[in-house]
């Protein structure tokens, strides 16, 4: 049986690399150049996360990885044009 | 129709436990949808600059009319265009792009009233307005009005004459539309007051809202808002499906998406148009 701790661990990582992304992006308002920086880097590491938990949880499939780099294609794609 | 609205958003067998609008094709199109809309918004506003407000359009005269509009509306007499002002602002705005600063007072100490001076004006009472960032006049004024220092020279009552300078260019490597905007009264038109000179530099970037008008950048933002939040409901939908009907399947962790689309939300409405100083 999977231990349930590990799982909130990493949805905690993920929950506070999303924060600091938001409160970077408030405290660099107005610098688009580096808000850029921190949205690419944000969904980067959205897809990394994603293959570690996945691997982590012996779910690795091509199927999956393929939606994190979609997602993170997304959202970056949403936010990039308005910067 | 309802089974395909099903079949798009909720999780069900003939989708393969996965909402359609989900899937990875469903993703490029989404995608596909995005970057066309973007497009039509820009080439309307680049075709027709009169139904949206375009960056590098900005006109000085606007501005000036605006503000006008503004001292009327508070039973101000208007203030007349001075060339004298209009050289010192631009000398301003040359002068922040040269120095890359952004600020009243640049890194070398020169203060706005040695561009008023040096263009010829002989001011009594000057200030000056800064904006940055903004796709158009409507907005630089409304964004002024909003801030209570900003208000406060626009509407000062001894001022007579006034002079504006829209300029692009960049400052730290980020290309940057500048408006300033200077404003005067020389000895003549207000004789017999004391000499004093009103520099506003408080630093006032207090959140500005847009009730009326369109432009590129609000278009853009509810654009992209109504897309992340397709996105939300489709996830916060599977999610809750999953887990009320318990379906095991081979996908990404739908709290994780979640997660990085609620964080892109909130991104997003932190995400300004402009700045003033």
């Amino acid at each position: 049986m999977k231990r349930p701790t590990g799982k909130i661990f990493d949805y905690l990582i993920l929950t506070i690399i999303v924060s600091v992304a938001v409160i970077l992006t408030l405290f660099f308002n107005g610098n688009k150049e580096f808000q850029k920086y921190i949205v690419i880097g944000l969904s980067s590491i959205y897809i990394v996360w994603g293959i570690y938990h996945h691997k982590k949880e012996h779910t690795f499939y091509p199927q999956i990885i393929l939606e994190y780099g979609l997602f993170g294609l997304m959202g970056t794609l949403i936010v990039i044009g308005l910067l | 129709m309802a089974h395909s609205a099903h079949i798009l958003f909720l999780p069900h067998p003939h989708n393969n436990h996965r909402a359609k609008i989900l899937w990875p094709q469903s993703m490029v199109i989404l995608m596909g949808i995005l970057l066309m809309g973007r497009s039509i918004v820009t080439l309307v506003s680049s075709l027709n600059p009169g139904v949206l407000g375009y960056a590098s359009q900005i006109n000085p005269d606007k501005v000036i009319e605006l503000t006008n509009n503004e001292r009327l509306n508070a039973g101000l007499t208007i203030l007349k265009t001075n060339d004298q002002l209009n050289q010192a602002a631009l000398a301003k705005a040359a002068d922040m792009f040269e120095n890359n600063y952004w600020a009243h007072v640049s890194p070398t100490g020169v203060e706005p009233w040695y561009f008023i001076t040096k263009s010829g004006y002989e001011y009594q009472h000057a200030g000056e307005n800064l904006a940055r960032d903004f796709s158009n006049p409507s907005d630089v004024v409304r964004a002024w009005m909003a801030s209570p220092t900003h208000k406060q020279n626009l509407l000062d009552p001894r001022y007579k004459d006034i002079g504006i300078a829209v300029m692009d260019g960049y400052i730290n490597g980020v290309e940057t539309t500048l408006v300033v905007q200077e404003f005067g009264a020389t000895q003549k038109t207000v004789a017999r007051i004391a000499s004093t000179s009103v520099v506003n530099t408080v630093y006032a970037n207090e959140s500005v809202s847009h009730p009326s008008g369109l432009s590129p950048m609000d278009l853009n933002k509810s654009w992209s808002l109504a897309f992340v939040v397709l996105i939300l409901i489709a996830l916060s939908l599977d999610w809750i499906f999953v887990l009320r009907y318990n379906i095991i399947r081979i996908s990404g962790k739908t709290w994780a998406h979640l997660t990085y689309f609620i964080g892109l939300a909130a991104i997003l409405l932190i995400i300004r148009q402009g700045f003033i100083l």
